[in-house]
Parts: structure tokens; C-alpha cells; sequence
């Protein structure tokens, strides 16, 4: 196992406790520490809340750093009020409605695992809701002044069967309150298809003498696991989360791993698992059990992670993000065998990109797989382009010689003006239809 | 509107609140209507005190205890403060 570079290990100790933070402190010359990147790192993994908690008496972090920390929690803490304010105001009327749902991760995480709704960060509010229920939730939402931002057309015909086979949730705002709802009705992720709403088991927790309907926690911990596998754990916020919920002793490992065999992601769990014990040193007995079975599917995947949570820059998935390719690859290893096809088609052919931008009638819906891969060079052509832009801008910064005369730009130009073409053409065309 | 007096007892209503410490100070978040409220050092302390049933008296002497100020002043303010928590519906006189 890799031994963690210094400024993970330093991450990790700050979200831990002061006397660790402290300890590694003690341990490396304050001028060694680049607090800048470390700075970087704590909001790229979202972890303010923890790490300042921790620092906030330690004369040996820099006081800019502090207080830099400080007025981001307390920003965030108003945020986290509002989140879960309407994280009950929502659940009362569902309630009201009788409509089936559970409140996952965010608000949940903090009061179980954190025990304090104001203690760890999140953007939205996720709900799960019964299929049968979407329509009516949706209307609920509606009601309580929230307006539908994703997807942005009309779910009906073909684009509804796409929708509901190939998308996993409904976004909506509220502008008033500037809060965002995840309305998920499946938490299927390539080719793991997750428990049915209906055969999960529910559990009822409290925030305020408000009751509100969650996953049971293994059922919780296991999606956790599955959400942050997906995602790379490109927030080592997610894989803290884990260890969190451990640490309450609310979770049966055990469960949870007969679980995941039931839905064939054991590998998830081992690479959860591999990388909580080389971040945060996690002893749990049923866990190190598990991590002695020889699963190199798992053990693979968590040297995967690895690199995507040792990266200092935002993890980036476009094309000329320099994770682009690999976050691919990782996904075909972590795709379920046999749907690994699947998983990629679905992952390349978003088709519904367009929608938003060409209407085109059910009959021809085909159409689409023959403007999508257009659409992609255009757009790959687009961002070449801009990406270009942006290292010579960078460049003119240095030296003042100028590239808008590079032939190559000019070249790429024309490629993008053609493809414009063709588009707008195939617009024109469906429009006079 | 019903008047505080004195001896009234009162309570917050917490159902519809959600409060969070902010440095020394709490701010606190009416549910239903989306209002937040800062409240200062010595408000923050009348509002941990309303956590159980309480007469209105009682949250005086102990603030005159704490902030050495005039025992009529403190309960003028006091009394202004519970009619404002009153009028937001963040308080019930039991």
C-alpha cells in the first residue's frame, strides 16, 4: 500500500482531530507546508467544515488560512439552514400526499454520521421517490414554488422512454429560497441496478422533532459507497462520510457486504474499504476480514481512486481535462461484467443534449444517433479551440507574441465553422418540417 | 394580540425553527416563511432559557444576574423581545 504524500496525510490528520492535526504539524517545518495548496485542496474535497473545526486554536496554521475557513463555514452554515429547512418543508407535504419517498445523503449524512445538521457541507437536497409517485412529487414540488431546470424539454414519447431508461433523477430550483432538489426515481449506475424503492427497507429520523423518511442505514451506507465509487471519490469528503457512518457503530459490515453481493458490487465495497484504511488507518475488525479475501477487481479499482482523490486539480471530465480518459477507463472496470457495453454507450451517446436543442418527431427519432456524433465534433472542435485560446492567452501573458496568426488555429477554425454549417443546416431543416 | 406579563410562561416553538451557532451568536431559520434571524449574545441566551416551559420573571432575574443591568429595564426588554418571538410564531404562552 502507498504511503500517502505529505499533504494528504497532513488533510487527513486535520480532519480527524487537533491533537492529530497538531502532531503532523509538529512533525514539518512550517515554511515547508505549501498552505495554498492545501487551502485548494480542503474546497476541492469539501472539506471546510471538518478541517477548520480542527484548526481553529492551532497557531501553527497560517491565521489567513483560518480566518479564510471561518468565513466559509459560517457562509455555509447559513446555506446548510436553508437546505434543511426545506428538506422538512418538502417531507411535510409528501407526507400530506402520500407520496412514498426517502431523504438520501446530504442532510441525512450530517445528522447521522455528524450528528450536527450544520457540520458538513452539501448543494442540494436528494430525494428518492417511488416510481409510481415522480409525477405527483414533482407537482408537490411544483406548489412549493420549484421549477423543473433538468431536463429542460418536454417529457413525452421517445425523449420520456430515453429519459426514464437512461437518466436517474429530475433537477428543480427554487429561486425564492435558492435551494436545489434531486428528485431521483432509480439509483441504478452502470449496470448495478440498485434495490427496487419498494423493497428497501425504510428508517425514520428525527432533525427537530421533524420526522423524515430515510434509507435503513445499511441499505444508506452501501449507496454511499456505490455514489462515491461512480464519482471516483474525487471528494474525499464522500470516503470520510464512510468512515463516519462506521465510527457510529450504527452498520453491520457484515450486512452491507451480503448486500452488495446481492447486487454485484462487492468490488465497490473492497475498494471503499481498501481506500479507508490507507486514508484514515480504519481497523474495524469485519472490515479488515473482508480486505483479506483476494479481490483484484476491488484492489484495482482502489489504485484507480487513488490517483483521482490524489489529484490537486478539479477533477475534470472534459475532453481536455487531463482525467478525461482515464475517468473513462475507470468506468469500464467498474461497469458490472456483461453491461460493460452498456455502460459505455450510455457514458459516449447522451442524446439528450439535443433534445433541449432540435425537436425532432418520434418517427425519425433515430435521427438523432446520426446528428449526435456531429454534435461531439463540433463540440470537441469548439473546445479545442477555446482550449487553445486559453493557452495563448496564457502564453501572450509571457511573451507578448501573438498566435492568432498560428495557421493550426485558422485550420481549426474552418473545421468548426463547417460543422456550424452542417448543423444549423439540419436545424433549418427540421424546422421547415 | 395576548399580553406578556411577568409571571406568563412561555416556550419557543422549536418545530418550525431550525437554529445554528454563528462565532458566539445563533441565527436561526423560520421554516415555513424562510426567515432568518440573527440573534445577539443576550438574545441567544433568552432562547436557550426558552428551551422548557418558563415565567418570564425567571429570564429576567437571570439575565440582571449576568449583564448587571436594572431589574425594570431588563424586564421592559425582555417582555419587547418574547412579543416579537410571539409575533413571528416562535413562541407559545402557555
Amino acid at each position: 500500500m502507498k504511503q500517502l504524500p505529505y499533504k494528504l496525510q497532513l488533510l487527513t490528520a486535520c480532519m480527524q482531530s487537533p491533537e492529530q492535526a497538531l502532531a503532523i504539524l509538529q512533525q514539518a517545518p512550517r515554511r515547508k507546508i505549501n498552505w495554498n495548496l492545501i487551502h485548494k485542496l480542503i474546497i476541492r474535497h469539501r472539506l471546510h467544515h471538518q478541517v477548520y473545526k480542527n484548526i481553529k486554536n492551532l497557531d501553527l496554521v497560517p491565521s489567513a488560512m483560518r480566518n479564510s475557513l471561518a468565513e466559509l463555514c459560517a457562509q455555509d452554515k447559513l446555506n446548510l439552514l436553508s437546505i434543511c429547512g426545506e428538506t422538512i418543508r418538502i417531507t411535510r407535504v409528501f407526507e400530506q400526499q402520500q407520496i412514498k419517498y426517502c431523504v438520501v445523503k446530504g442532510v441525512v449524512i450530517a445528522k447521522i454520521a455528524y450528528a450536527a445538521i450544520d457540520e458538513r457541507s452539501c448543494k442540494d437536497i436528494d430525494i428518492w421517490v417511488a416510481p409510481e409517485h415522480v409525477l405527483s412529487a414533482c407537482n408537490c414540488l411544483t406548489s412549493l414554488g420549484y421549477a423543473i431546470t433538468n431536463p429542460k424539454y418536454v417529457l413525452k414519447g421517445r425523449k420520456y422512454t430515453y429519459f426514464s431508461k437512461n437518466r436517474h433523477e429530475i433537477a428543480l430550483y427554487n429561486t425564492e429560497r435558492k435551494v436545489e432538489v434531486e428528485l431521483h426515481f432509480k439509483l441504478d449506475y452502470l449496470g448495478i441496478n440498485y434495490f427496487k424503492f419498494n423493497e428497501v427497507p425504510l428508517l425514520l429520523i428525527q432533525i427537530n422533532n421533524n420526522q423524515i423518511n430515510t434509507l435503513n442505514h445499511e441499505y444508506h451506507f452501501l449507496y454511499l459507497i456505490i455514489h462515491g465509487s461512480i464519482h471516483a471519490w474525487v471528494r474525499l469528503r464522500w470516503l470520510y462520510d464512510i468512515k463516519k457512518y462506521i465510527d457510529t457503530q450504527l452498520i453491520d459490515v457484515k450486512q452491507v457486504i451480503s448486500l452488495s453481493a446481492s447486487i454485484k458490487c462487492e468490488h465497490l465495497v473492497f475498494q471503499a474499504f481498501s481506500l479507508l484504511r490507507q486514508f484514515f488507518g480504519l481497523n474495524n475488525q469485519d472490515v479488515c476480514t473482508f480486505l483479506e479475501i483476494n479481490n483484484p477487481r476491488g484492489t484495482d479499482l482502489a489504485k484507480a481512486g487513488y490517483q483521482f482523490i490524489n489529484a490537486n486539480y478539479e477533477f475534470n471530465t472534459r475532453v481536455h481535462g487531463k482525467m478525461f480518459f482515464k475517468y473513462r477507463f475507470y468506468l469500464i472496470k467498474l461497469a458490472v461484467k456483461n453491461e460493460k457495453l452498456n455502460a459505455l454507450l450510455g457514458d459516449w451517446f447522451k442524446l439528450d443534449i439535443l433534445f433541449e436543442r432540435i425537436n425532432l418527431p418520434d418517427k425519425i427519432f433515430w435521427a438523432y444517433y446520426i446528428i449526435y456524433p456531429l454534435w461531439i465534433i463540433m463540440r470537441l472542435i469548439q473546445q479545442t479551440q477555446q482550449h487553445r485560446r486559453q493557452r495563448s492567452n496564457k502564453l501572450q501573458f509571457f511573451n507578448k507574441s501573438s498566435t492568432n496568426n498560428n495557421p493550426q488555429v485558422k485550420k481549426l477554425s474552418f473545421s468548426a465553422w463547417l460543422c456550424k454549417k452542417i448543423f444549423k443546416h439540419t436545424l433549418s431543416v427540421n424546422k421547415q418540417k | 394580540m395576548i399580553k406578556l406579563v411577568p409571571h406568563s410562561k412561555v416556550q419557543r416553538i422549536e418545530k418550525d425553527v431550525l437554529v445554528t451557532p454563528l462565532d458566539d451568536t445563533y441565527v436561526m431559520l423560520h421554516i415555513e416563511k424562510s426567515k432568518h434571524y440573527n440573534l445577539n449574545n443576550v438574545s441567544s441566551d433568552i432562547w436557550q432559557q426558552l428551551e422548557c416551559p418558563i415565567a418570564v420573571s425567571q429570564i429576567t432575574t437571570m439575565l440582571c444576574e449576568k449583564y448587571d443591568c436594572s431589574q425594570e429595564q431588563c424586564s421592559k426588554d425582555t417582555l419587547k423581545f418574547l412579543q416579537q418571538l410571539y409575533k413571528q410564531d416562535l413562541l407559545k404562552i402557555l
